[in-house]
């Protein structure tokens, strides 16, 4: 019962305070928990879980939600979606909508204090429909990443801009989509780009001017460690983006990203070796960047399986034993647990239906068993996977982790055996041949005949010690939904087919839902003013905010 | 080998695409030789197929094997796809002038086809007994039966697809679909490699062309009602039934639901494996040589 009466307190500690908002100092986003009516990072905190100590919403309670506000942004492009996860602080929401439209709100009404829209460059280039991630806040200072590949920071008061700074080039498949992190007085972020040829990096800002303070580089080069898993000149068009913000342990002083696919996405032939540290999970020094240790889940991948689904920290029993572990739900189908103060790989376990992997060997190298071919190659799961950039959670009262599932989903993938089929041309898509696919990739259509074979959707709850499913929440279509966990045991989350609901986080049971007429692609949140818990929700060209109802 | 498989084929089929698109078939400028189509055919895989997907339907409200929204004579789609479209999801693609008009050529040819989004699973290359087209004919018209539902080119029934080369204008309906059929209707023909044709055969169940998937529903009270899965999800069920009328039911309310098998019936021990290979020869030599 101790996180309720915390919970309780901090809220009615918000009460006097209003909603007016305090520098966000480096401390706060430490102990951001400490203050779950405000969301400072991301994730919501440090550790990825998106699990919230908010408990006014209860599975007793939580049918008298009703719409409290909705705020509409600019009608979205046919292939855009709005991915933001918003910021609140002190009754202040920040948002950002695609292309790159910030907002800032009063988070009880939904009425605007100031909008910021930047005109993208036209050289912008993105694989997969213009979307952004989310803002980073320090002290009175919002940080944006663009999809013409800039960072810009924004006086959180005024929306004025302080300082702009040109990342990478856009004309080259740079783009910058991933919602950046902080880490006591550097803003953490890595470029878009795996299907342009680029080589990746995690880069340190100075959030004072936006000057680098240290890079590391996703592939490395010829005499660097790591080296070895690339063949020829290969290494300098590799691959490896970032585009899902990563987590930190404090006491570890570790951050753990991780890492898109290899370039050419779907023929390796050029590209001999295990191609690290692509669809690998880093843990760096925030401080220097220098790596720790880097845990590889796909080598040398010919499947688009980039690595970068958020690496979710916790503290479990692990077979009998207290382990500061990671867990990551993988674009791949696969389920890991991993020590994450070595790197040492404790569990593999699929969560849908895989074809690519039959075993692991105890370092945690997959056994891989198939390859694209020349007439095709059917492989479970599909281009998009099994899971995407949408977060998980994990409640460390139910002790599950929840994933939002595309289940049973087959692309076939083909290509020309070779690497010359294949020719790289700066800023057109370097990647070989798109795999078929049943699903509508990017954003859901606006039907769906589609047979169960096909493919489904599914918000499924994990137990992290064995990697067996505890419960299924199926849907008919699949889901590009985050997911949150509360204190009182609910899990929100949604889907293609727009219905955003809660679930009983023991049970999976469905307890609400509400229909918001468009595709939810964002991570829900929660956040409370004046004493009062909201929870919101992204979805085709809104953000939908729901309350308990008065009386 | 052709190295695109089942588009690739559809490609073949180019000059009849043409003449029959939805679109309008004079707005194309240039004439397109195969080489040109399948260089498209390449950089639309890399460049385009992730949101357009392979059956140009993947960006809500945009069908590019049906119709252009935004433009209509090749030069201008070509300027569209290297400008790409401000303010919207559309990028530009450094594309030279020559390389978007291959693009336009792979589109212009792919008018009035819908690819099978649904790969079928490979099943191995079939019984691996080679097929005679004179026999299988025979097979077909007479001890197979296959006349009675399927028509070649428009000569026969209409119960099954017709099982001829020509693509059919989109949107051809099946006994299952009323009027309009599923999205983007369907070839109204079975995949065109010998393991699927053959696994047609045998397992007709294992993939219906959109078109002739029949739904059916069956209320809590007795009802039972058939036509086209117009959109479906977790609690509710959109449909157009067999008398052509819209129906919407909630899942509550329902005994039971899903598609109904094929009409189809499998052939596997009605006919002798030889005489499978000769229709699959059959079929496939009405597509002419590959």
């Amino acid at each position: 019962m101790k996180p309720v009466v915390l919970a309780i307190a901090v809220v009615t500690a918000a009460v006097s305070l209003g909603a007016q908002s305090r520098a966000v100092t480096s401390d706060r986003i430490l102990k951001a928990s400490a203050e779950p009516q405000n969301w400072l990072t991301y994730s919501g905190n440090y550790n990825g879980q998106r699990y919230s100590a908010l408990d006014q919403i209860t599975p007793a309670n939580v049918k008298n939600l009703e719409l409290q506000w909705v705020f509409q942004v600019r009608t979205l492009g046919a292939a855009d979606k709005f991915e933001a996860t918003p910021l609140v602080v002190d009754g202040i929401m920040y948002t950002v909508s695609p292309p790159n439209d910030v907002v800032a709100l009063d988070a009880v009404s939904g009425r605007v204090f100031w909008r910021y829209d930047y005109a993208n460059a036209p050289a912008a280039r993105v694989c997969c429909g213009r979307v952004n991630r989310g803002l980073a806040i320090l002290g009175d200072r919002l940080f944006m990443g663009t999809i013409d590949g800039k960072v810009i920071a924004l006086n959180a008061k005024t929306g004025a801009v302080e300082w702009q700074k040109q990342i990478d080039r856009p004309e080259a498949g740079f783009s910058i989509t991933v919602a950046p992190l902080v880490v006591k007085d550097k803003i953490i972020l890595g470029p878009a780009g795996g299907e342009y040829g680029i080589r990746g990096y995690i880069m340190a800002l100075d959030p004072k001017d936006g000057n680098e303070l240290w890079r590391f580089w996703t592939i490395p080069e010829p005499g660097q460690p790591g080296s070895e898993t690339w063949t020829g000149p290969a290494w300098q068009k590799g691959g490896g983006p970032i585009w899902t913000t990563g987590t930190y342990d404090p006491d570890l002083n570790l951050m753990y990203w991780g890492v898109g696919n290899p370039g050419p996405d779907w023929n390796g032939d050029g590209r001999p070796g295990d191609n690290l540290y692509t669809d690998s999970v880093v843990a760096l020094d925030p401080d220097t960047g220098k790596l720790k240790w880097h845990y590889q889940y796909t080598p040398h991948d010919e499947f688009d399986y980039d690595a970068t689904q958020v690496p979710v920290l916790a503290d479990i029993q692990f077979n009998g034993q207290p382990r500061k572990v990671l867990m990551q739900a993988n674009r791949n189908g696969v389920f890991y647990v991993i020590d994450r103060t070595n790197g040492q790989f404790l569990l593999a376990k699929p969560f849908t239906k895989v074809s690519w992997v039959d075993g692991w060997d105890a370092k945690g190298r997959p056994n891989r068993v198939q390859n694209p071919t020349q007439e095709g190659t059917l492989v479970y799961p599909n281009n998009q996977g099994a899971t995407n950039w949408y977060s998980p959670s994990f409640s460390p009262r139910t002790g599950l982790f929840y994933i939002p599932t595309w289940a049973d989903t087959f692309s076939t993938y083909r290509k020309t055996p070779g690497p010359e089929s294949v020719r790289f041309t700066e800023g057109q898509m370097y990647t070989g041949q798109f795999p078929t696919m049943a699903l509508p990739a990017m954003v859901g259509g606006t039907t769906n005949n589609r047979r169960p074979q096909d493919g489904y959707g599914l918000i499924q709850a994990v137990d992290p010690k064995t990697g067996t499913q505890r419960w299924a929440f199926r849907m008919d279509d699949v889901t590009d939904s985050g997911v949150l966990s509360t204190a009182s045991d609910l899990v929100f989350a949604g889907g293609r087919e727009g219905y955003f609901f809660a679930l009983d986080a023991k049970t999976g049971s469905l307890l609400w839902k509400s229909m918001v007429g468009g595709q939810v692609a964002s991570g829900p949140m929660t956040y409370a003013v004046n004493g009062k818990q909201y929870v919101a929700i992204s979805a085709g060209n809104n953000t939908f905010v729901y309350a308990l109802r008065q009386n | 080998m052709r190295i695109h498989g089942t588009l690739g084929l559809f490609a073949l089929g180019v000059a009849a695409a043409v003449l029959l698109a939805a679109g309008s078939p004079r707005a194309q400028q240039h004439s397109y030789t195969q080489q040109d189509i399948d260089a498209g055919h390449a950089l639309y895989d890399a460049n385009c197929g992730r949101c357009h997907n392979n059956d140009g339907a993947g960006v809500p409200g945009v069908e590019l094997f049906k119709q252009f929204k935004r433009a209509n004579s090749d030069d201008d789609i070509a300027k569209l796809i290297q400008a790409g479209i401000p303010g919207t999801s559309m990028p530009s693609h450094q594309f030279s002038t020559a390389q978007a008009l291959t693009v336009v050529a792979y589109l212009r040819s792919m008018v009035g086809v819908t690819p099978t989004t649904t790969p079928a699973p490979p099943t191995g290359s079939g019984s691996g007994l080679v097929g005679d087209p004179a026999r299988g004919k025979t097979v077909f018209e007479g001890k197979g039966g296959c006349t009675s539902c399927h028509a070649i080119n428009g000569a026969g029934a209409t119960t099954g697809p017709d099982l001829g080369p020509a693509p059919p204008r989109a949107g051809g309906a099946g006994p299952g679909a009323a009027p309009g059929g599923g999205r983007g209707g369907g070839r109204g023909a079975p995949p065109p490699t010998a393991a699927a044709l053959e696994r047609s055969i045998l397992e007709p169940d294992a993939d219906v062309a959109v078109p002739y998937r029949v739904f059916q529903v069956v209320t809590k009270s007795g009802q039972t009602v058939r036509g086209a899965l117009l959109n479906q999800d977790t609690f509710s069920i959109q449909m157009r039934d067999q008398a052509g009328d819209l129906r919407a039911f909630q899942k509550t309310d329902l005994k039971e639901h899903g598609f109904l098998p094929s009409a189809m019936p499998s052939y596997r021990g009605r006919l002798a494996a030889q005489e499978v290979a000769d229709v699959v020869a059959y079929l496939l030599s009405l597509r002419g040589p590959r």
